[in-house]
C-alpha cells in the first residue's frame, strides 16, 4: 500500500513538472498558441473544479441520510460564508470548522 | 541591495504566505490523518506543489486508487499550470541555471504575485518570490504533519477543508457570469457519472466526458478580439 502509495507522489509529480513545462517545450516564440487551447484554458478550470467537488461529496448520496445531510450543511455554510464574507480562509476554516463539529454531535 | 531585495519579496509574497501556510497546515494534518506522516507531506509539498492536486491525491493514497486514475485525475487537475507559463517563456529563458526552478514552482498563486510586480523587477526578486512561495507551503505542510502526527488530536473531519477550498474556488468562478456555464456543465456530467457508477469509479470517466464535451462545444468560430 505504501508503494502504491509512492507511486501516487511519482505519477503526481511528474504530471505537475510536464504540464508546467509544455508552454516552454510546445509553445516558443512564434508559434503562438492554438485557439482551441485557448479557449480550453478558460473553459476547463472551471468544469474541472465543479467535478472535484462533486468527488468530494460523492459519499453523500450513497450513505446514511444523517452523513449526508452533515456534508451538505457544511458544503452550504462555505459557500454562505464565502458570500458574505468573501474571506477563503474564513470560509473554509467556517466550513471545516462546522463539519468537525457535526461529526462529533 | 540585497537587502532590499528580500524584504520586497518578503512583502510582495505576504498574502501567498498567510493563503499556503494555512491551506498547507490543513493539508499535512489531513494527510496525517490519512496515515501519511511528515516525510511523505514533505514529499508532496516539495515534489509535487500543486495546491487542489495534493488535496486530492489523499484520498487517493489511502484508497489505493488506479494510477491510471490517479494520472488523469492529475492531469486535468493540473491542465491549468499550461497557461501560466506562456507568459513568462521569454523571461525565464534568460534566467540561466534556475529557469528549471521557475518553471516548476509556477503556482496560481507565484503567478499571481509575478503580476502584482512593477514592470522590469529583477531576475532575483522573481526568482525569490518562488522560492519563498514555495517555503511557506512546505513549511505550512510539515507544520500541520507534525502537529497532527504528535499531538493526540482526534482530527477526524480534517479532511472536509479539501471540500471547503474546492467549493471557495468554484462560488468565485461563479460570481463571473462567463465561467457559469463550465461550472455547471462539469457539475452535471459528474454528478451522472456518479450515479451512474458509483462513488468509486466515477471520477476518470467525469473528467474524460467533461474535457471531451468542452473540447466538442467549442465553437469553430471566436468572434471578437483577434486570435
Amino acid at each position: 500500500m505504501r508503494l502504491h502509495a509512492a507511486l501516487i507522489v511519482a505519477v503526481c509529480a511528474l504530471v505537475t513538472v510536464f504540464f508546467r513545462s509544455v508552454p516552454f517545450l510546445f509553445f516558443g516564440g512564434q508559434r503562438g498558441i492554438p485557439r482551441i487551447i485557448r479557449r480550453l484554458g478558460r473553459t476547463l478550470p472551471p468544469a474541472i473544479m465543479a467535478a472535484l467537488v462533486v468527488y468530494c461529496l460523492r459519499t453523500a448520496p450513497f450513505g446514511s441520510a444523517a452523513e449526508g445531510a452533515k456534508q451538505l450543511a457544511a458544503a452550504a455554510a462555505v459557500v454562505i460564508l464565502h458570500l458574505l464574507g468573501k474571506n477563503t480562509l474564513l470560509s473554509i476554516a467556517g466550513g471545516t470548522a462546522l463539519y468537525m463539529l457535526l461529526l462529533r454531535l | 541591495m540585497k537587502r532590499g531585495e528580500r524584504q520586497r519579496a518578503l512583502t510582495a509574497s505576504l498574502p501567498v504566505f498567510c493563503g499556503y501556510v494555512f491551506l498547507g497546515t490543513a493539508f499535512g494534518a489531513t494527510l496525517a490523518q490519512a496515515g501519511f506522516g511528515p516525510l511523505w507531506a514533505f514529499a508532496c509539498s516539495a515534489f509535487v506543489y500543486g495546491g487542489s492536486l495534493q488535496f486530492v491525491m489523499v484520498p487517493m493514497m489511502a484508497g489505493g486508487t488506479s494510477l491510471v486514475t490517479v494520472a488523469l485525475t492529475a492531469l486535468m487537475v493540473q491542465a491549468r499550470h499550461l497557461f501560466y507559463g506562456i507568459s513568462y517563456i521569454e523571461r525565464f529563458s534568460r534566467m540561466g541555471p534556475v529557469r528549471p526552478y521557475m518553471i516548476f514552482s509556477l503556482t496560481d498563486e507565484t503567478y499571481s504575485v509575478f503580476c502584482s510586480l512593477p514592470e522590469g523587477e529583477s531576475d532575483g526578486m522573481l526568482f525569490r518570490v518562488s522560492l519563498y512561495d514555495q517555503l511557506y507551503w512546505v513549511g505550512g505542510t510539515m507544520i500541520g504533519s507534525v502537529l497532527a502526527t504528535a499531538l493526540p488530536l482526534d482530527l477526524t473531519g480534517i479532511d472536509f477543508s479539501m471540500t471547503a477550498l474546492f467549493i471557495v474556488i468554484c462560488a468565485e468562478k461563479a460570481m463571473e457570469r462567463r465561467n457559469r456555464p463550465a461550472l455547471a456543465l462539469g457539475a452535471l456530467i459528474s454528478l451522472a457519472m456518479l450515479l451512474l457508477l458509483g462513488p468509486d469509479r466515477f471520477l476518470a470517466p467525469a473528467l474524460a466526458v467533461t474535457a471531451a464535451v468542452l473540447t466538442l462545444t467549442s465553437p469553430v468560430k471566436e468572434g471578437g478580439a483577434a486570435a
